[in-house]
């Protein structure tokens, strides 16, 4: 009866052991907990930042899409979290991107499928000269022709982001502007 | 009664013994085979197709940030220079791949050495890889393996027994 408890003690060790294991292993865990985590480790992952997160944008067509724009340093960034089955993950854009000081704004940009005939958006960037009062990406409309402005007033963390979603290649973007509090343009930079 | 009890809580115990080892086991496996399968035969024959291969062992390190770069062995031939590494980390989620193609090899005299082939191997704890450069200009016998992204930085010299030498 003795050895038999203290077998049974022996085996309750070993099954704390293989949970410590499992645990470690993190076979059921390969995702974060949090967006904010998996955001951190992707960015530590790749040997860039800790960016400053200076908005966390909720996609809001998709919520299991999260976005962080950021700046280190000489750098900014948009960071998209996705969250699968085993929690949030890495979705594209971690890298950091160089701010242009001598340019009024810096931009860059990132197409994402989410199935196979549609794809999300992200036109992002930092902006330099504190005259720029609202960014515009200017937009074609493949169907209907017409130029379609996305708008975005700049606050204090000076960064700005489009989010679209499309059928691959309903629009195309023609043109980004920075323009002063009166509406006047002060940088155009086309973009076909 | 009691004998029951007993007897259901061996069950439990040995049930949950043996589905930790369940899951536990592929697990393994598959890093297993993952960390064995090293094609670094094959990477020798292509280069002793340039001609004679010199080896030379380096076995330096850096750190980037909480990981470790390695640059272990670099061969060379009258075509190219080598250099194998092991890029070693211990975080486990959100690992990128190391960008390989950003290191830069320079010769003392400056000459940044360009480079277009590389090629690297995952496994449990970082990859193992190699990038090829061009030989310099000027024969050297050694020049500096540079990382410099964003504002990470690591260098390591390297042996060359006179590179560019009779190519």
């Amino acid at each position: 009866m003795n050895r038999k408890l203290i077998f049974a003690g022996f085996e309750w060790i070993a099954i704390l052991l293989l949970v410590w294991l499992v645990l470690r292993e993190e076979i059921f865990t390969p995702g974060s907990s949090t967006p904010e985590q998996a955001h951190r480790l992707s960015e530590s992952g790749f040997h860039y930042g800790p960016s400053k997160i200076v908005r966390k944008v909720m996609v809001p067509y998709d919520k299991h899409r999260v976005i962080f724009l950021g700046t280190y340093k000489d750098w900014f960034s948009a960071d998209t979290i996705v969250k699968k089955k085993g929690g949030w993950v890495a979705g594209g854009g971690v890298a950091g991107i160089k701010i242009d000081r001598d340019k009024a704004l810096s931009y860059s940009w990132e197409g994402n499928s989410v199935s196979p005939s549609l794809m999300i958006y992200k036109f992002f960037g930092y902006v330099s000269d504190d005259r720029v009062a609202t960014v515009e990406l200017l937009m074609t409309d493949k169907e209907t022709g017409k130029l379609v402005p996305m708008r975005e007033g700049i606050m204090d963390d000076r960064m700005f982001l489009f989010l679209w979603e499309s059928k691959q290649g309903s629009s195309t973007w023609q043109a980004i502007r920075g323009l002063d509090k009166e509406g006047n343009v002060l940088y155009e930079q086309n973009l076909n | 009664m009691k004998r029951r009890l007993t007897y259901a809580t061996f069950l439990f115990r040995r049930t949950i013994f043996v589905a930790l080892i369940l899951i536990l086991i592929p697990n393994y496996i598959q890093k297993w085979t993952i960390d064995k399968d090293r094609g670094n035969n094959d990477l020798i024959k292509v280069l002793q197709a340039d001609g004679p291969v010199t080896e030379i062992t380096v076995n330096k390190s850096f750190p980037i940030d909480k990981d470790t770069f390695t640059a272990d062995i670099v061969y060379v031939t009258p075509k190219q220079i080598q250099v194998t590494y092991t890029f070693h980390t211990k975080q486990k989620k959100g690992v990128w791949s190391f960008p390989t193609m950003s290191l830069k090899l320079v010769t003392p005299d400056g000459q940044q050495l360009l480079s277009h082939n590389a090629g690297s191997d995952g496994n449990s704890s970082g990859e193992t890889g190699y990038i090829s450069f061009d030989l310099p200009n000027k024969p050297t016998d050694r020049a500096t393996l540079i990382y410099e992204l964003y504002d990470r930085y690591g260098q390591i010299e390297i042996p060359l027994k006179k590179a560019g030498e009779g190519a």
